[in-house]
């Protein structure tokens, strides 16, 4: 009888414990189908559209620092062992990618956050988009054409960068593996975009998408159309850079660096920026990337500096003395930022000798190794302090990005009047007498481009300028003539590879 | 049914009628303890079979050995087991068929149960009592483990004379002449002829049979005699596991198993061992074995003593693992632990210990401060010279000291046993402050019921470890490794005059990132502790005859914490950083299974059904900050941090649920089939891609069982086995196949307020499904010179299809540029022999070898699908470590290659300061973007060999293991990097050989040919002395008293510069064989042990 009862037991067991269901718990994430859950979460989705501009100054790795080195403003010069890194920056610096993008094994990594982050923006606006899209109220109407302007942000930077680019405008039923459109395609919807939401969006806040900033990118996106389309759009350049000057809301700050301060969220200059903060939004380390080791304790940092990115000297050299943005180099004897006392460059320093830290502008080679002293490779470049670095500054800096300002919508409209034939002095000299320049009268377009390149320095524009001047292939310090078509980026490997739709470039 | 009075000795019971009884507590503890799915089975109404002309008798009793349950006990001595017969019965009981074999001779035979004792009644023996000058000799009876042994049968040489061990493997004789000869047996052990030559204490160790066919072997919810195995599965016992310092009890068989690679490179005491089972298959996933505790699959075998594991098995093929199938793909190591002591009544004490002086096997040949001044001189960069002399190895290695304490009590009575050990470790690395103390308890409890046909089993097991960890992976600020071998020698470790803790250590040394790493080992918090617990409850029922049936509740569950903290004063430190995480892990698992065994004639079947559920789940949660107000508080109060925002924790789970079955048949011992078909669900994959079919299945064929292999004496066994079998992998995190939501870190919205940003966290994939491997496996056993020596060799084929990656897809259409799919396929084909040798087995001397060969052949043959998941190749092989080298990577897996291709430019010298590669066009070049790229070799062995010598000389043993990887290349990216005179630019230090070549390169490091070297070695892993000291030292109140010496890694050769040769592919990572300073040095240890058993 017992095994009977056992034969029982074992029975039950098995039947009461034949679970088949497979269904686990999500716990520390929220389903797709939940989410959004409120109406804070749809704000939240509308903030994390803008993400994506955050990465553009993304510590060097991104579109800024690929401006910077491939308009040779800026340079990382290989410092004996360190910051070879497989030659990207040299291949930036001497615009010698190939299309196939074959460097390195796994391409330049430059290209392909470019190209990512971009498009993941883009993803982010077309899902409130799509969400909010058959929404009347009066704020998710305004929500749908802020990311709709923001969009066009981004594609802007993507047509910028890489020309012809996919056309993606969906967040589900997307199409697989999309073929690039043509540059004007680009533009026009670009454009078209921009035109038909700015007068939706109801947002004055610098950070976000305003009017003022949606015409500001009209406006850089009319200034540069000939080369997307074939076509100049100068008239139409300046007729937008007018809306901005005739808002009132912007003028030019008293100091020409004041718009880069540590705090300058309410400056009056700017027009669009993502609010850095050390802690809350991080992500902003230009600082990291240019300063000397020993600059730690210039600016009381507890954190070590990279030794990286220093300023071009042929740039440098534009500046004359006098000029108020030449402060934002950091050339010569060092002092501590608070203190006031020398700056102890501790390679060349020993017990009973002590050795200031020497910033020399001057940079020896593009390639520095063991015939250059440890001086040279060490402390060749002036470090660019556009964004001020505060004391105590940690890894993540609190200034805003400024990607909008109004100094570049006024020298935009001198430029856009000069092509048309009329005067730019007007505009000009407000940004050269900011700086502590004389005024021109009858400016030459030359005139106005060396006064951009001073005044725009930094700040991602020079390679766009360049082009647009028809300087970009130009030979310069440590780089040859261009032999072919380098003004857009190779399209990155990896995008290639996963999409056989999409072309190398050149095409 | 036995009868309870059978279990009682009548005074003047004949010799055999003990033997009897001993062998039936044998038996009892065999098969109760063992063989637990055995059912009861009545025997004699077994019938058997058998058609044999002109065998010997030995060769007729060992056929109804194998057919039945029956076997035999009798001495070859006495019984002339040579005499050749005819038998030819048909369904005939055991009485009949051994009637009809001795019938005419002087033979009787006793069937009591399974055991048949044989005896031979011959008159004329002489009369024991009167034999002249004898004299009582006694003697105890032990395994090599020193576990006594009941039952083993003492005969007098050429007598009948004889009897039989107590249960304290005790025995004693009368009137034994002094120069007789006792022929010690016992059943699976090898018998021993001892020399009485007038001494009357005996202590007497039994070897276990190297081949043992009757061996039992577990293959997952059942067990079976090796002979009778139709896969690829290997047993090893404690007696041949490695001795001495083991770092992960996976180390004991290293260089045992022919097909399981186990490596590890450097000797970190805090990491474990990786292990590949007929090599890496897989790209994303996991490619270690499932680990199977005492039947509870996905136990960490960390949590487990060496000293108390009894036995791994290994099952090695798919049509083995399948019954494992969901988590077989990569084999299956089951491990069994030690159980109750099986002699009832005896309680018993063991006690095993060890101490070990562990030292660096092998160090940087880096510049001394007199060698770096003379670089000065040659330089010029006096600047560099800070007037000290340090040796930074020095500063931060030490002689680890280690320890080990295991004690354990075992009982058994009538009904049940139990086994209870505590253990301690205590593990200290060559490297200071970093240590690893575990103390951990395990008990094995067993209890039957209902006249032993209700079984219940419980286990008990707790870990508790302590360790103290350093960063070494990279060349940040925190990496001792690298700083110590970066740090410029000329500089001292300590200010020479400093006022407190905070500059005490000098900081000052030139160079990228330096930092003092001794201020980092000593004054850093770098702390972990864990626990893990297992509880697991079975019951195990025999509800008909030859069906049995069994659940298994277990609960696993580890947790662990971690403390860190950075103090203000050291460089990277944030002005102090602390953080505190917490981890667990937790597995709930339920398992049912039946089982039937039957043997009807000529067929004997096996049949198992079942189900298994497991639900695991992970817990986590961490919180960090810094810029700190106190020191002192460390990470123990993190609320001194100012700037302490940085809170996540994260909750998971995840299901596994399976339904299957087994069939194992044979028809006369001779054809062998096992068919098994597994259905699994789990909960990782896409919502129409959860369950997937596992089938396999194998045959053998005993060709010695057929009649024209009679005749062949020498080749006493000889099987060919055949199986095809399909398994997966399901060891992906979980929800990969789902877009889920999550937080995004914190941002600033128009108004200024922090907010935190919700992000999609993947790509979705609703068709996520389970990666597979098709096996096919063909092996040949053999026995030669009856098992003198005996091995087998197997040819294997590994398809793994669907590999799980996270393949890159096009941005746009997709919101981020990876997706977790199936798609690649890579195939993995080798050979393993293994050959072992009794070469000599005298009395007083035994020399056993052991060699295993194996050999494996990886080739990817789809790396996407050609559509959405295209992929040309896979960039490895990453020196991230290495400064200005962030992104090169070194290998490239492409279709038709492997993991651990180097490809590069091929450098064919220096010249004019500058490697010269060479081009496309056969020409060189300077210039390192206009070299060619080339296949530079492959990181993974071409073979693996391992040998393994046991020789024993009275009371000495000694075993050394040789182990040896062949035909693969390491990247030595620390050459690449210290080698390169650049670095001394930098103001580091650097080899000898940067110093040679000052002057003569001044290219800044940059990887190639140059750097890739040849890493096959020979290595003495291990080397153990031991003696036992006699027992009547200790008038027998000890039982065994061992004392051994053992050494680690003693000797490598090897043509590799760089630390450590051993080839090693990590667990879900498709890099290996790169060196850049971020080996945890090899240790090599000398241990000194004691076992002690009362």
């Amino acid at each position: 009888m017992k095994t009977k009862y056992i034969s029982l037991f074992f029975l039950l067991a098995v039947l009461f414990t034949s679970c088949t269901s497979l269904d686990t718990e999500l716990y520390s994430s929220i389903p797709s189908e939940d989410f959004p859950e409120n109406s804070t979460q749809y704000t939240i989705l509308t903030q994390a559209a803008y993400d994506k501009v955050k990465t553009l100054c993304n510590y060097g790795w991104d579109w800024l620092s690929a401006q910077e080195q491939a308009s040779g403003e800026m340079v990382i010069p290989t410092r004996a062992a360190d910051w070879y890194d497989d030659g990207v920056y040299i291949e930036l610096y001497q615009h010698s990618w190939t299309s196939s993008d074959n460097l390195t094994s796994t391409g330049n990594w430059y290209y392909a956050n470019m190209w990512n982050n971009m498009y993941s923006g883009i993803k982010s606006c077309s899902r409130v988009i799509e969400m909010l899209e058959d929404n009347q109220a009066e704020s998710s109407v305004a929500s749908v054409a802020q990311m709709r302007i923001l969009r066009a942000f981004y594609y802007y930077i993507l047509l910028d960068s890489f020309g012809d680019v996919p056309l993606d405008t969906l967040y589900s039923n997307a199409v697989e593996n999309p073929k690039r459109a043509t540059k004007q395609k680009v533009y026009d919807f670009i454009e078209e975009e921009v035109l038909n939401n700015v007068e939706k969006v109801n947002s004055n806040y610098k950070t976000t998408v305003s009017k003022y900033m949606a015409f500001t990118l009209l406006s850089k996106l009319y200034l540069n159309a000939e080369r997307y389309t074939g076509n100049e759009q100068w008239a139409k350049a300046e007729q937008y850079c007018d809306s901005v000057v005739e808002s009132g809301n912007y003028s030019l700050e008293s100091n020409p660096l004041d718009p880069f301060l540590t705090e300058n969220s309410s400056s009056i200059e700017n027009i669009f920026t993502v609010p850095f903060d050390e802690s809350d939004n991080t992500g902003l380390n230009l600082h990291e990337v240019t300063l000397h080791y020993d600059q730690q304790t210039q600016f009381g940092s507890s954190v070590s500096f990279w030794n990286g990115i220093a300023a071009a000297k042929e740039v440098f050299d534009l500046y004359s003395v006098g000029d108020a943005r030449l402060s934002m180099f950091l050339y010569g004897y060092q002092y501590n930022k608070s203190t006031g006392a020398k700056v102890e460059d501790s390679q060349l320093s020993s017990d009973d000798n002590f050795v200031q830290l020497y910033l020399d502008p001057y940079i020896p080679a593009l390639k520095m190794g063991s015939s250059n002293t440890i001086a040279e490779i060490k402390n060749s470049g002036a470090r660019v302090e556009k964004y001020e670095y505060k004391y105590g500054i940690l890894y993540d800096a609190s200034n805003d990005y400024v990607i909008m300002r109004y100094a570049d919508v006024l020298l935009i409209r001198s430029e856009a009047r000069m092509m048309q034939g009329k005067s730019g002095d007007d505009d000009l000299n407000l940004v050269r007498n900011r700086a502590g320049l004389t005024s021109l009268t009858d400016a030459t377009l030359s005139d106005l481009q060396e006064e951009r390149t001073r005044e725009m320095y930094a700040e991602g524009s020079h390679r766009q300028d360049q082009i647009r001047w028809g300087t970009y292939g130009n030979a310069r310090w440590e780089k040859a003539m261009d032999t072919e078509d380098k003004t857009y980026f190779p399209i990155p490997r990896t995008i290639q590879d996963s999409n056989p739709n999409i072309t190398a470039n050149p095409e | 049914m036995k009868k309870k009075s059978e279990l009682t000795i009548a005074e003047g019971s004949p010799w055999w009628r003990k033997t009897l009884f001993y062998m039936k507590l044998t038996n009892l503890f065999l098969f109760v303890g063992i063989l637990q799915t055995f059912a009861a089975v009545s025997y004699s109404q077994t019938t058997i079979s058998l058609k044999i002309d002109h065998a010997t008798v030995e060769k007729v009793l060992q056929e109804i050995e194998d057919r039945s349950e029956y076997y035999f006990l009798y001495s070859s001595k006495v019984i002339d087991v040579e005499r050749k017969v005819n038998v030819n019965m048909e369904n005939a009981d055991i009485e009949k068929i051994l009637s009809s074999i001795f019938t005419g001779t002087t033979i009787s035979y006793k069937i009591d149960g399974r055991l048949i004792v044989l005896q031979d009644l011959q008159p004329g023996q002489p009369d024991l009592s009167i034999q002249p000058k004898s004299g009582t000799i006694r003697g105890t009876i032990e395994s090599r483990e020193g576990t006594p042994v009941p039952g083993a049968t003492i005969i007098v040489k050429g007598t009948a004379k004889g009897t039989i061990s107590n249960s304290e493997g005790q025995f004693t004789l009368e009137n034994v002449p002094g120069d007789a000869i006792l022929v010690v047996s016992f059943v699976g052990m090898k018998t021993q002829e001892v020399v009485v030559a007038g001494q009357s204490q005996f202590h007497v160790i039994m070897e276990d049979e190297t081949i043992g066919l009757g061996e039992v072997v577990a293959i997952g919810y059942g067990t079976v005699r090796r002979a009778d195995l139709t896969g690829a599965t290997v047993k090893v016992g404690a007696n041949d596991f490695n001795k001495g310092v083991l770092e992960d009890p996976i180390e004991a068989l290293q260089g045992k198993v022919a097909g399981v690679s186990i490596s590890k490179q450097g000797g970190d005491p805090n990491t474990g061992f990786s292990i590949k089972v007929r090599g890496s298959a897989g790209m994303g996933s996991g490619t270690e074995p499932l680990y199977v505790v005492d039947g509870i699959p996905g136990i960490d075998p960390n949590t487990i003593a060496p000293e108390d594991i009894e036995s791994f098995n290994i099952l090695k093929d798919a049509s083995s693992a399948a019954i494992y199938g969901s988590r077989g793909s990569n084999g299956v190591v089951m491990i069994t632990t030690k159980k109750g002591s099986n002699i009832k009544g005896k309680a018993q004490l063991e006690y095993n210990t060890y101490f070990a002086s562990e030292s660096v096997l092998k160090r940087l040949d880096l510049m001394s401060a007199g060698e770096y001044r003379s670089w000065i001189q040659k330089s010029g960069k006096t600047e560099y010279d800070g007037g000290y002399s340090t040796d930074w190895q020095d500063v931060i290695f030490r002689s680890g000291l280690t320890q080990n304490h295991n004690v354990a009590i075992s009982n058994a009575w009538e009904t049940g046993n139990y086994r209870i050990s505590l253990t301690y470790n205590d593990l200290n690395g060559v490297v200071k402050a970093t240590d690893n103390r575990t103390t951990s308890v395990r008990a094995n409890l067993q209890q039957d019921f209902v006249d032993g046909k209700l079984r219940t089993t419980a286990i008990i097991a707790q870990t508790y470890e302590k360790k103290h960890l350093q960063d070494y992976s990279g060349a940040g600020q925190s990496d001792v490794l690298y700083q110590a071998y970066a740090r410029n020698p000329t500089y001292p470790v300590y200010n020479s005059s400093y006022t407190s803790v905070t500059d005490m250590y000098n900081q000052d040394a030139p160079g990228l990132y330096s930092s003092n790493p001794l201020a980092y080992i000593n004054e850093s918090q770098n702390e972990q502790s864990g626990k893990a617990s297992l509880f697991s409850l079975g019951i195990e029922a025999d509800i008909l005859a030859g069906l049995t049936a069994n659940a298994k509740g277990s609960y696993f569950r580890d947790d662990y914490e971690t403390w860190n903290y950075k103090p203000t004063y050291l460089p990277g430190s944030n002005e102090g950083y602390g953080k505190r995480a917490y981890y667990n892990t937790s597995s709930r698992i339920f398992e049912s299974y039946f089982s039937y065994k039957n043997i009807f004639a000529k067929n004997s079947i096996d049949a198992v059904v079942g189900y298994s559920y497991q639900e695991d789940g992970e817990d986590d949660f961490s919180a960090f900050g810094y810029r700190s107000s106190s020191d002192y508080t460390q990470s123990d109060n993190l609320g001194m941090l100012a700037i302490s925002k940085t809170i996540s924790s994260n909750k998971e789970s995840s299901r596994l649920i399976s339904f299957f079955g087994r069939i194992n048949y044979d028809f006369d011992k001779k054809y062998y089939f096992t068919g098994t078909l597994r259905r699994d669900g789990s909960s990782k994959f896409g919502n129409n891609q959860e369950w997937g079919y596992f089938p396999s299945f194998s045959v053998a064929w005993d060709i010695t069982k057929e009649n024209f292999m009679q005749g062949i004496d020498f080749i006493n066994f000889l099987k060919l086995r055949g199986g095809v079998g399909v398994s997966g992998n399901q060891d992906i995190d979980n929800y990969l196949y789902k877009t889920t939501y999550v937080p995004n870190g914190t941002t600033i919205d128009e108004l200024g307020n922090t907010i935190v940003s919700i992000a999609a966290s993947r790509n979705d994939n609703p068709d996520l499904k389970w990666e597979q491997t098709t096996e096919y496996t063909l092996g040949l056993d053999f026995g030669f010179l009856k098992d003198k020596i005996s091995g087998g060799i197997d040819l294997y084929k590994k398809v793994t299809s669907d590999l799980l990656y996270n393949y890159a897809v096009s941005v746009p259409p997709n919101l981020y540029s990876t997706t977790w799919a199936n798609a690649g396929e890579v195939q993995n084909k080798g050979i393993e022999v293994h050959v072992t040798a009794a070469a000599i087995s005298k009395e007083s001397f035994t020399w056993k070898t052991n060699i295993v060969f194996s050999l494996n052949r990886q080739k990817f043959t789809k790396l996407g699908d050609g559509d959405t998941y295209s992929l040309t190749a896979l960039y490895e092989g990453g020196l991230g470590a290495v400064q200005g080298m962030t992104s090169t990577k070194t290998q490239i897996i492409k279709v038709g290659g492997a993991i651990g291709d180097f490809y590069g430019p091929r450098c064919v010298g220096i010249d004019g300061g500058n490697f010269l590669y060479e081009t496309e066009d056969g020409g060189t070049t300077a210039d390192v973007s206009g070299a060619a790229t080339e296949k530079l070799g492959s990181a993974l062995p071409k073979f693996e060999l391992g040998w393994t010598n046991t020789v024993t000389y009275k009371n000495f043993d000694m075993a050394a293991t040789l182990r040896g990887e062949f035909g693969h290349k390491k990247l030595n990216a620390t050459r690449m990097w210290f080698g390169n005179p650049m670095v001394l630019d930098n103001g580091i230090n650097g080899l000898k050989e940067a110093s040679k070549l000052y002057g003569e390169l001044t290219s800044s490091p940059q990887y190639s040919s140059y750097y890739i070297e040849n890493a096959g070695y020979v290595r003495l892993t291990n080397l153990q002395v031991g003696y036992n000291v006699p027992t009547r030292t200790f008038h027998n109140a000890i039982s065994k008293f061992r004392i051994y010496v053992a050494a680690n890694n003693v000797f490598t050769i090897t043509n590799y510069n760089g630390l450590d040769p051993e080839s090693q592919v990590v667990n879900k990572s498709l890099e290996t064989g790169v060196e850049v300073f971020n080996i945890y040095p090899k240790v090599r240890s000398f241990s000194l042990g004691l076992n002690i058993s009362l």
